[in-house]
């Protein structure tokens, strides 16, 4: 039987809602694949289609979650007027308004996900590298614009926000503030300083000072090493080449 | 792109920014007074003048970052203290309707948290920059579905929380001022009234109760939108018009500032003995002129009730201070509970002779049909002078919290008269 694309995301979002329901009521360990394909009317074998693992079922959330705030971003009516600032703040708020139905979820596996030690899987590579992408667009948007000077290190600047958001999340999650206006004043409080740091270009000053520590400190270690090597690898030849008949 | 948003919220954040004013204000004043016996004393006053410019510079910095309560305490400051030199009083005038706005994101994040939904799913349409600046918050345009347009008065978030940190904050700052042990009865009716105005929902009720009751002509207020007002999101119809200070500075004709002026005094004389209830936050921001002259009411985040006792009480003032009988005099104010029950021959004697004074000074505003403003531009000044004479006495009076309110309103009243250099007719079938 054949499904068209629709109907596809459909079951997906109706197997995620159903993990997340059932995650709630009875906690990841008991939850079982059968159960939630049985309350997402979907057949005990079609769901492997979608998610092999109960893992996957998390990390799907995830960047389900991702795409979510995405497309309600592309909705906020004057959206291209933003700046960088802004943009921000309305994809961590964004972000987060998602997450609200289903803070339980959110609370019980977030930590697990997000706070893996290395090696990061491939689910979770996954959802980093989708919101890096919307990171980047915010910023290729801010540089074109002129708002921004074009920053050396990009890719750190990114990971940095990346890093931020799973921060934000944590407190959001610690915050019993009413309606969590704690988290908004959070975002918007620290927003302004990371903002204005890269404005000044503070990142790059560190990075470059950083490398410059990295040239003058590392490196030459490394030479040395190098130093060791050639010495070794003297030896070694000598040895190799060591005549026995001499 | 709106300007940047840097607000500090933290209390420890608010206290450096208020720290740091403090310290220039501090600093600025040790260089004046290490210099003070080296100036000859014709410059002496050129070497203060500057220093207050300095200082008022750095007070607004100081109050403009801080936003909400600070915003809100330098619009009641500029209005009330006369203890500023007017070099500060220029500044914090200023803060009536110019101030950086919240960014938009905030702003749609503090909508969507009251309404539980984006407000593009409320609204026809949304214009998350702010057009004005409220008291605690900022008004945004906004249409609804039946292509009504809105304005929107939202909240700063934990904004509550703030006002407590302000305050103490505030006492520190006002201390290299003279005269800042004066203000601690003003700061302490600025708290209540703070608390009080960040409930939107008593807000939208006082709305409802000025346009059922004022009904004047030349008189416009807005209608709330009950069901999309929520603690922090009022909601009501958009009001056409410039704020007054704004109007002003357009170069309005004679006839159109008298019949501004008539009219604001039509609302106060008409709110006060005929509905015992006044809007007590008379900033030029909060009048809106339109085209035709009519008159916009907005922000009834103050207002002031009373006993229509204490108005029966006060309506009798004017004329027996104006008239001079002594006796008369102290028996209102006993009546009023404004005065110490006993006071000595000598001391009676003195306060009335102020009171004459003061008397006197009323009444040559209802000497003629039509007092000149513009023809008498000492006139407010001679008045504070009177008040300030009394003031000597104050340890004999009682501060009655009504009185407070009411003079504060007339006073900022007869400063936008005199703002207006206008001509206007006081009698009034209440008072004389």
């Amino acid at each position: 039987m054949k499904i068209g694309v629709k109907q596809k995301a459909e079951n997906r979002r109706a197997i995620l809602d159903a993990a997340v329901d059932l995650m709630i009521e009875k906690g990841y360990r008991s939850m079982t694949m059968r159960a939630v394909a049985r309350k997402a009317g979907i057949g005990d074998a079609t769901i492997y289609n979608y998610f092999p693992t109960k893992e996957s079922l998390i990390h799907g959330y995830y960047s389900e979650a991702l795409d979510t705030a995405e497309r309600s971003m592309a909705k906020v009516e004057d959206y291209d007027q933003f700046d960088l600032r802004e943009r921000l703040q309305l994809l961590m708020e964004t972000i987060l308004e998602g997450y609200l139905g289903d803070r339980e979820f959110v609370d019980e596996t977030f930590s697990s996900v997000f706070f893996r030690p290395i090696p990061v899987d491939k689910g979770m590579r996954a959802i980093r590298s989708r919101f890096l992408d919307i990171v980047k667009e915010q910023f290729e948007a801010a540089v074109e614009s002129g708002e921004l000077p074009d920053l050396m290190l990009k890719e750190l600047v990114y990971h940095c926000i990346w890093d931020y958001f799973v921060a934000v999340t944590l407190y959001w999650l610690r915050d019993d503030s009413e309606q969590f206006t704690n988290t908004t004043v959070f975002i918007d409080k620290s927003l302004d300083l990371g903002y204005t740091m890269l404005k000044a270009g503070v990142l790059d000053k560190i990075t470059s000072l950083a490398s410059f520590m990295f040239k003058s400190h590392i490196l030459s270690r490394v030479e040395m090493i190098m130093e060791e090597r050639d010495t070794f690898n003297r030896l070694k030849d000598e040895f190799m080449s060591h005549d026995v008949t001499r | 792109m709106t300007s940047r948003d840097e607000t500090p919220k933290g209390r420890l954040a608010r206290g450096i920014a208020y720290g740091g004013t403090a310290a220039r204000i501090g600093g600025n004043y040790l260089k004046y007074t290490a210099r003070k016996p080296f100036i000859a004393a014709e410059d002496r006053d050129e070497a203060r003048r500057s220093m207050s410019e300095k200082c008022a510079e750095d007070l607004f910095a100081g109050l403009c970052r801080l936003k909400g309560t600070a915003l809100k305490i330098a619009q009641m400051l500029s209005l009330e203290l006369d203890i500023f030199p007017p070099e500060i009083r220029r500044e914090l005038e200023k803060s009536y309707t110019d101030v950086p706005p919240m960014n938009r994101s905030l702003a749609r994040k503090v909508l969507s948290t009251a309404y539980g939904e984006q407000p593009e799913k409320v609204f026809a349409s949304f214009d998350s920059t702010a057009f004005a600046a409220a008291s605690l918050g900022q008004v945004h345009r906004a249409m609804s579905f039946d292509r009504k347009p809105l304005a929107l008065k939202i909240q700063y978030p934990a904004i509550r929380r703030t006002i407590w940190d302000d305050i103490r904050l505030l006492r520190g700052l006002l201390k290299p001022f003279a005269g800042n042990k004066a203000l601690e009865p003003a700061i302490h009716e600025i708290q209540n009234r703070l608390i009080e105005e960040t409930d939107y929902l008593a807000e939208a009720a006082n709305i409802r109760f000025f346009h059922d009751n004022l009904c004047l002509e030349d008189v416009r207020m807005p209608q709330v939108h009950e069901d999309l007002c929520t603690e922090s999101v009022l909601c009501m119809s958009f009001l056409e018009g410039q704020a007054l200070n704004h109007w002003l500075a357009t170069g309005p004709s004679q006839e159109a500032r008298d019949s501004v002026a008539q009219d604001l005094n039509n609302i106060f004389l008409h709110s006060f003995y005929e509905l015992n209830c006044i809007h007590a936050d008379p900033n030029p921001g909060n009048y809106l002129i339109g085209e035709d002259l009519t008159i916009g009411l907005v922000d009834f985040g103050c207002i002031k009730r009373f006993t229509p006792d204490f108005v029966r009480q006060y309506q009798r003032l004017p004329k027996i201070i104006m008239q001079g009988s002594k006796e008369k005099y102290f028996e209102a104010l006993r009546e009023m509970e404004m005065v110490n029950g006993d006071l000595d021959r000598k001391t009676e004697e003195a306060i009335h002779e102020c009171a004459y004074t003061f008397g006197k000074w009323l009444g040559r505003m209802f000497e003629e049909e039509y007092f000149d403003f513009n023809a008498h531009p000492a006139y407010i000044k001679e008045g504070k002078e009177a008040i300030r004479s009394m003031f000597k006495y104050r340890k004999y009076f009682i501060m009655n919290p009504d009185i407070l309110f009411l003079d504060r309103t007339r006073y900022g009243l007869m400063r936008i008269f005199e703002q207006l250099k206008c001509r206007i007719s006081l009698h009034n079938q209440y008072e004389c």
